[in-house]
Order: C-alpha cells, then sequence, then structure tokens
C-alpha cells in the first residue's frame, strides 16, 4: 500500500472516530442526566462482610442501555482513532507525535486509552461527558485547524530523530492523560454537588476554563493571532477585551450567587447515601488520577532535560515550552501537598483539578499561540501551526 | 456529682466505622511533627524565634512555591531574552529560588525524624480503647484460643502482603502489620534531591562553562578549546543531509581531539545532533553538534606583480569584520528552500581594504541532497564612497559551475572559472562548515543523581500507599476458649480504596479463624 494510501486511510478514519466521539457524547450526557436507580443502602451482613454501594434495587434499563451505548460508541470511535495514528505512523515511519496535527490526535487517543481503563475500573460512566467534550475539543482541534495538515506529512527535524521523542513525547502524553482524567472528574464533582455554584470555587474555577474556551474559540474562529501572523495592537486590544470579559463575567456571576446565596441560603447539593458516596469515590479518584500523574510530569521534565543536554548542549534555557511544563509540574506539586499535608477536601480540590487540567491545555496547545501573539521564541513550537 | 461516663455503644461485627475528620490523616495517628501554622497575630510575629520558626515550616514553602509560580508564569509572557534577563536570571528570582530551597530543605530535615519514627519506630502495644478510636475499625469474635487465633490472624495478615510484628504480653497479642513503611521515607528523598538539584545546577553554573557555536571549517585548521585545557578540536569531515523540500535531515561530524596543544595523542569520534562526545567521560567535556552551514573563502590574486600573491580581505557578515591574510570565510547556510544565503541581515561579502572593492557570492540553484550548489553567482561592486551613494557593480556573473577538487587531503569545492577584475583575479573555494557547542559542567552526575532520586521518593510516595494494622486478640472466655480480636487500621491517602481493602482483610482473618476454631465462629455472638 502505498504513502498516499495509507494517509487517506488515516485521515477517513481520525474524522471518523471524531463523529463517532461526538455521538457518544451526546449518549453519555444522556446516561447522566437520566433518572438514577433507586439508591441501595450499605449492607452490613452479620459475618461481618461489608457491602459497598450494593446493587440497584431496580436497574433503569433506559439509562443502563444510554450507558452502554456510549460505551459502544467509545470503542468504536476509538478502534478507528487508533487504526488512523496506525496507518499515519505506519506511512511516515515515525511515531504520530511531532507537529500540531498529530500530537493533539495522540494525545486525544492516549486519553481515551486511561479513560477506557479507568471507566472499567470506576465501574460508572458518569465522568464521560467530561472526557468526550475534552477529547472532541483536542481532536476537532487538529482536525478542522489542520485539514490539509491530515494527509501531508512532515520531515522530522534532526533534533527530533531520537528515542528520546518516544521516550520524552510517550511519557508527557501519558501524564497529561491523567491530569485529564483528574480534572474530568474533578469537573463532575462540582456539577454534581452544585459546589460550582459557590463563589469561592466559581471564581477559582471559571478563569481557567473560560481562558481555555476563548483560546479555542479564537482558534476555530481564527481571531486569535497565529505565529505566523504579525503582531498589532488590534489584537493586543482584542485579546486585553477578551480578558476584561472574562473579568466582568467572572465578578458578576460572583455577585449573582452571593445574592441568591443570601436569599435562598446554600446552593450546592446535600448528597446523602449512595450519592455521597459516589461523591466522596470521585474526589478520590481524581486525586489518584492526578497523583499517578506527577512523578510522570517529573520525568517528562527529567526526560526533556537530558534530552535537551544531549541535542542542544544544556539542561534548561527557559524555553516557554519547559516553563510550562515546570508550571505544570509546579502546581500539581502544590495540589498534592495541600491535600496530602493541609487535607483539602471536595469542592476546593476539584476547583483545582480543573484549574490544573486548564494549566495543561494552556501549556499543551495555548502556548503556540501564546509564543506567536507575545513574540517570543520557542524551540518547542510545532512547524506548522498556522 | 460527676456525670457519669458515656456509654460507648458496641461496635458492629468488623464494621468500618468512618470519622469525618477533615484534614487528618488518620485519626489519632497524626504524624508528631506537622508544618506549624503563623497564626498568631501582632508584636510576636515579629521576634525572630517565630520568624525562623516560620522560615522553616510548610506554609512559608507553599507560599514561596506560589510566588515563584506566579513570578515564572508572568515571565512566560515576555519575549524570551527579556524574560530571562529580567527574571529568570535575575537576583531576585535566583533570591526567591534560594529562599525556597532553603525552606524546602529545613522543612524536610526538621521532619525527617518524625518521618523516620512514623515509619520505624512504632509502638506495637496499646490499651483496648486505642483499636476501637479509628477512622477504621473492626470487632471479631472466634472459638478459639488467642494463640490460635494470633496464628491464624498473622497468617491472614501476611497472606495479604503485610509486615507483621507481634508482642505477646499476659496472654494477650498485640500485632502491628504495615505495607510499605519504608516508602514512606521517599517524601524527604525527593524534597532534599529538589535541593541537590537547584544546587548542583547552581554549582554547574558557576564551575562550568559552555562556548556555543564554535566554528569548525571540514578539513581545516583545528581550534583551541581554550579554558586551560590544552585540547585542539578538529573536524575532519563533516556532512549533512538535506530532505527534499531542502529542510536539513540530519550532520555527521567527524571530530578530532589533540592533546597537549597538539603535540599529545589524538582521539576521534563521530558525533551528531542527539549524539555528542562526552571526551573524558562524564566528568570531562562535552561536544554538541549545533549547526550547519558552507564556508566560502575568497582567493584573489593581484596578477599585476611579478609573482601573483593571494591578497587579504576582510569578511563583512556578523557584527565584528574579520580581516587577515588567513583567508576568513564568509558564512552561508541553506534557506530550506534549496538555495543558499550568507548568514547576515545586512551587507555579507568580502571586502578587499587595499583596493576598496567588495566581492558577494551566492547560490541560486536548488541543492541536490548531501551535495554543494552546482553552480554560483559572483559579483564584484565599489562600495559607496558616500552617502546616497549606492554600490556599483564592476562585474557580474551568474552561473559559474562548482566542481570539486583536492585539497590538502581534503575534497573542497571551487568556482571552476576565476572571473578577472581589472589586473585581479577571483575564484571562491566552498568548505563544509560545522558549528559546535562545547561546554564542562563538573556538576552532570549530581543532576543525574538528584532526577533518579526525585523519581525514586515520588514513585514510592505516590504508587505504594503506605498503610498499617493493629490488631489485638484477648481471650474473651477462658472457660470456651473463645478470643475477641480488635481490629485497628489507617491509611494516608486513598481512604475509600482502604476501606474496602480493610475489609477484604478482616474477611481473610475470618476464615483463617474459622479454619482454626473448633466450632465455626458465631458472628456476631459477642457485641
Amino acid at each position: 500500500m502505498s504513502q498516499d494510501q495509507l494517509l487517506h486511510i488515516s485521515s477517513t478514519c481520525l474524522f471518523l472516530s471524531f463523529w463517532i466521539y461526538a455521538i457518544g457524547l451526546i449518549f453519555y450526557i444522556a446516561h447522566v442526566i437520566s433518572p438514577e436507580a433507586a439508591p441501595a443502602t450499605l449492607g452490613v451482613s452479620r459475618g461481618g462482610t461489608i457491602a459497598l454501594g450494593g446493587a440497584p434495587a431496580a436497574p433503569v434499563m433506559n439509562r443502563l442501555r444510554l450507558g452502554l451505548t456510549g460505551t459502544g460508541l467509545a470503542y468504536l470511535g476509538y478502534l478507528l482513532a487508533t487504526i488512523g495514528l496506525g496507518t499515519r505512523w505506519a506511512a511516515q515511519g515515525y511515531w504520530p507525535v511531532a507537529n500540531a496535527f498529530e500530537a493533539p490526535l495522540a494525545f486525544s487517543w492516549m486519553i481515551m486509552t486511561i479513560y477506557l481503563i479507568a471507566e472499567v475500573r470506576m465501574r460508572t460512566r458518569i465522568v464521560g461527558w467530561a472526557i468526550f467534550l475534552i477529547v472532541l475539543g483536542l481532536s476537532g482541534y487538529a482536525l478542522f485547524n489542520f485539514g490539509s495538515g491530515s494527509t501531508a506529512i512532515d520531515p522530522l527535524k534532526p533534533a527530533l530523530q531520537s528515542n528520546w521523542l518516544r521516550i520524552h513525547v510517550g511519557m508527557a502524553m501519558l501524564s497529561y492523560s491523567f491530569f485529564a482524567l483528574g480534572g474530568a472528574l474533578s469537573a463532575t464533582y462540582l456539577v454534581r454537588t452544585g459546589a460550582w455554584r459557590k463563589p469561592h470555587t466559581f471564581s477559582l474555577a471559571i478563569w481557567p476554563v473560560a481562558i481555555v474556551l476563548a483560546l479555542l474559540l479564537g482558534i476555530y474562529i481564527g481571531r486569535w493571532p497565529g505565529s505566523g501572523e504579525a503582531f498589532s495592537f488590534g489584537k493586543l486590544a482584542g485579546i486585553i477585551g477578551e480578558v476584561a470579559v472574562l473579568l466582568a463575567l467572572t465578578v458578576l456571576g460572583r455577585r449573582q450567587l452571593a445574592q441568591r446565596i443570601s436569599s435562598q441560603g446554600p446552593l450546592e447539593l446535600r448528597a446523602h447515601g449512595q450519592e455521597a458516596d459516589l461523591l466522596e469515590q470521585l474526589d478520590e479518584w481524581s486525586y489518584r488520577a492526578i497523583a499517578i500523574g506527577v512523578p510522570m510530569i517529573a520525568f517528562v521534565l527529567m526526560s526533556g532535560a537530558i534530552w535537551a543536554q544531549l541535542a542542544w548542549s544544556t539542561f534548561w534555557s527557559w524555553d516557554p515550552k519547559e516553563v510550562w511544563a515546570l508550571i505544570t509540574f509546579t502546581f500539581y506539586a502544590l495540589y498534592v501537598h495541600v491535600r496530602v499535608q493541609r487535607g483539602w477536601r471536595g469542592a476546593p480540590m476539584a476547583a483545582l483539578g480543573v484549574v490544573g487540567f486548564a494549566i495543561v491545555v494552556i501549556s499543551f496547545l495555548g502556548l503556540a499561540y501564546i509564543v506567536g501573539t507575545f513574540k517570543i521564541f520557542s524551540l518547542h513550537t510545532f512547524g506548522n501551526v498556522q | 456529682m460527676p456525670h457519669p461516663r458515656p456509654v460507648r455503644e458496641p461496635l458492629p461485627v468488623c464494621a468500618v466505622v468512618p470519622r469525618i475528620s477533615q484534614g487528618q490523616d488518620s485519626g489519632t495517628e497524626k504524624m508528631a511533627v506537622q508544618g506549624q501554622r503563623l497564626s498568631v497575630s501582632g508584636a510576636a510575629l515579629l521576634r525572630p524565634a517565630r520568624i525562623w520558626r516560620g522560615l522553616r515550616s510548610m506554609t512559608f514553602a507553599i507560599i514561596m512555591l506560589l510566588v515563584i509560580l506566579c513570578v515564572v508564569i508572568a515571565g512566560s509572557f515576555m519575549p524570551q531574552d527579556s524574560g530571562i534577563r529580567l527574571v529568570y536570571e535575575s537576583r531576585w528570582f535566583y533570591a526567591l529560588n534560594f529562599l525556597l530551597m532553603a525552606s524546602i530543605a529545613s522543612c524536610a530535615i526538621r521532619r525527617s525524624k518524625g518521618v523516620y519514627r512514623f515509619s520505624f519506630r512504632v509502638p506495637v502495644v496499646h490499651r483496648p480503647e486505642f483499636y476501637r478510636a479509628a477512622d477504621t475499625s473492626c470487632q471479631m469474635t472466634a472459638t478459639a484460643f488467642p494463640e490460635e487465633a494470633t496464628r491464624a490472624a498473622v497468617k491472614a495478615l501476611r497472606a495479604c502482603h503485610y509486615r507483621v510484628e507481634l508482642v505477646e504480653r499476659d496472654g494477650r497479642s498485640y500485632i502491628l502489620a504495615d505495607r510499605f513503611r519504608a516508602m514512606r521515607l521517599g517524601t524527604i528523598v525527593s524534597h532534599l534531591s529538589i535541593v541537590l538539584m537547584v544546587a548542583a545546577i547552581a554549582w554547574g553554573a558557576i564551575a562550568g562553562w559552555l562556548d556555543r557555536s564554535v566554528q569548525l571549517e571540514a578539513g581545516g585548521q583545528a581550534v583551541s578549546l581554550g579554558h586551560g585545557t590544552g585540547l585542539l578540536l578538529r573536524s575532519d569531515s563533516f556532512d549533512f543531509g538535506l530532505y527534499p523540500n531542502g529542510l536539513p535531515r540530519n550532520f555527521h561530524n567527524n571530530l578530532t581531539i589533540i592533546e597537549n596543544n597538539g603535540a599529545g595523542p589524538t582521539h576521534h569520534q563521530l558525533i551528531d545532533v542527539n549524539t555528542p562526545w562526552y571526551y573524558g567521560g562524564i566528568f570531562g567535556y562535552d561536544i554538541h553538534q549545533a549547526d550547519y552551514g558552507v564556508a566560502a573563502r575568497l582567493v584573489v590574486i593581484d596578477r599585476s606583480t611579478a609573482h601573483p600573491v593571494p591578497l587579504s580581505y576582510c569578511t563583512i557578515q556578523l557584527s565584528t569584520p574579520q580581516c587577515g591574510s588567513q583567508f576568513p570565510s564568509l558564512l552561508m547556510q541553506p534557506l530550506g528552500d534549496g538555495t543558499y544565503q550568507p548568514i547576515g541581515t545586512g551587507l555579507s561579502a568580502f571586502y578587499l581594504p587595499d583596493r576598496d572593492l567588495a566581492v558577494t557570492l551566492t547560490f541560486r540553484d536548488a541543492v541536490p541532497q548531501d551535495k554543494l550548489p552546482p553552480t554560483a553567482v559572483l559579483t564584484v561592486a565599489k562600495p559607496p564612497q558616500h552617502a546616497g551613494q549606492t554600490m556599483r557593480i564592476l562585474k557580474e556573473q551568474v552561473d559559474i559551475p562548482v566542481t570539486t577538487r583536492t585539497f590538502n587531503g581534503q575534497t573542497e569545492a571551487v568556482t571552476a572559472q576565476p572571473i578577472d577584475v581589472g589586473n585581479l583575479r577571483f575564484a571562491i573555494l566552498i568548505r563544509r562548515e560545522a558549528f559546535v557547542n562545547i561546554g564542562h559542567n563538573p556538576a552532570v552526575p549530581f543532576i543525574f543523581a538528584s532526577f533518579g532520586l526525585i523519581l525514586f521518593g515520588l514513585v514510592s510516595v505516590l504508587y505504594f500507599p503506605f498503610s498499617r494494622l493493629w490488631l489485638y486478640v484477648a481471650p474473651s472466655d477462658s472457660a470456651t476458649g473463645s478470643s475477641v480480636l480488635l481490629l485497628r487500621g489507617s491509611a494516608e491517602k486513598s481512604r475509600q480504596s482502604f476501606k474496602r481493602r480493610f475489609a477484604d482483610i478482616a474477611n481473610r482473618i475470618q476464615r483463617e479463624l474459622r479454619a482454626v476454631s473448633a466450632d465455626p465462629v458465631t458472628e456476631g455472638a459477642h457485641q
């Protein structure tokens, strides 16, 4: 099979997987909002065994079917994405992680890998909606922003012709995927508890979410200045305007929430029984996903430093990508410390989980545009960022 | 009249008793040493002892980490050279990092004793109340003598991969069981290793050196490494491959080092972009392939003299013109579209001061892979004499064939047809040019060691969750030979999953107890 044929198969599979994920998202959302089964009580048998959670008394089949369909679509989309990336790998002879088209697709593939394993282990699908939003955002960015890139191959630069590409980038994808899972679990926690309606949590979580959304929106509609375009005061004014709007929304939203709380009392939900247990599990899973990612991001920093020493003769050069990887590690180090040493739990940790993943997105995707906007030199920007 | 002591409700048989304790790791088993709060107001805050204690606290370290995080984020939005100059390599940023490292080091050292004792010096014997006052606990009974029940429990705990310590006293058994207790030390290892890493980097920056973009002409003269090394470095051959679109594919540089300023033994090594030469091992000197290009050298001969001799000239290219009779070279680099162009944003040319002439060289032909350009364009011009005047071209010759010839055992290219302007004859020699970075960093082994230790610490703490169990076995009825067992557990992280694991362990113990019981365990009979 020729290289062109492989690339066309790859492109077709990747686009198909995107649309299947999009349909899957609808099923996952429907699964979450459909009625819950009757809660089961914590069972303690006379033999001393403990039944944690317990089986639902009367399973709601609609909810189950919706979830099963969503999962089926997830596996189908994942299979197509795997074929798409595999054929691209076969066509070009190296891992498809080397440019701004391939990297988000590989990242979204890795997120799905981690999520599908986690879904089996967690035995719940309530996180799927958030994961699918992330995956669709990433793969959609690649597929629709670099449409022509789907059948073109960039030659590999000399510095990238190294086993460190697989080690460093592979581990980066893996760590970021665990952070994505942690972020998705945190977002689910905030939504299910209604804790996002607390003014403090709202203020903490809305900023990174809004910045990432603005970034993606800017990329999609082409308003955000790309690396190849000249910097202008008009664009700077646009960015300042966006920040001002975000600030205004934050202040207004916070004030609105404070008013509602003063008139209606606390807005967050009071969970009991199985729901409370589930929320505690969400909190713990979120922490565990992030805790798995922390040594990995440390390894990414170190392997990157070693690779930089080999290729560029210095461990560290304050390149924006290096700086943001350090910011990511530092943030998650803080996350672990405030949880383990300060004992934070629940909504504050969930808000931090969301903020952390926003930092990951900025580090992974947004940086190319920050670098382009502020005309910052970077050795790490992808070759075909437009 | 004193209030009567509240009667404690009996524990359910092996029921997990969750205790909502926000911010505490495990009930009464809280670590003895924790970060101390800075919650005293007023003048007491300014006492030196309190300031010193505050500086050593974890709160201070977290605040410093937050401050540095904000500073680093702000610096990332600045142009890189400004960010490095104004933020990352500024004295105040160094001071912030120094404070953070001092805080981490003192905090880790201060905690190390407590962590060690928490991990390795744990009392096994406790009063029965201790086993009930826990996040997770349960009570079991068995129709077996305490010795048999103890053996069964130990067997069950070992089967669950727990390390077991047993103390028997007054007919009662006290068991301490734990998993991954040594991994608890990982937190100290990782924190101290971060300090080691930063210290090593600082030492390397002070004691080491790095010379960037040292120019080596392939087959040309050896250059001195300097810094008192007495080493000369030479490029014997340099090949660079290009992709069909002209972008670089890879470089291969065949290097030679000559010791004792050229009088000593020689050593050879082939390097490429990701394969530097660590001459002298990890404590020696590292030579990295950094960049590539083409060096063009002008040969200009005055034919009016009795014996034509090469004239010396200057290259006007980068910031400082280079002049001399040793044929300074004009540097060319592929543009990526298959053509070469002299390096330098302004005028890039050879200049003959005696004749006030400028000579430029360009290539406009596509460059086949691994080959030098096939043709050249040579221009001889009179530079402007005063402001407003333009350069006057005396002669321009396009499509001059470039051929190769062997010179001093090395193949080099040369413009095959020299051009004549008056009495002067111009030809150009072209050689491949390698740029290498040469450095020496004595701290490299320590940096690598700190990397390994940081990873070891993080993995041991975060991937091997520490948990601990205490078990108390006592006779409940000496007549029937039955025993009562109190099991208490604690885990620092993942309390939800530990609850499930605790329940599994309790079940396992009960199964073992049933196996040794004369009469099957009457579950819940003694509540």
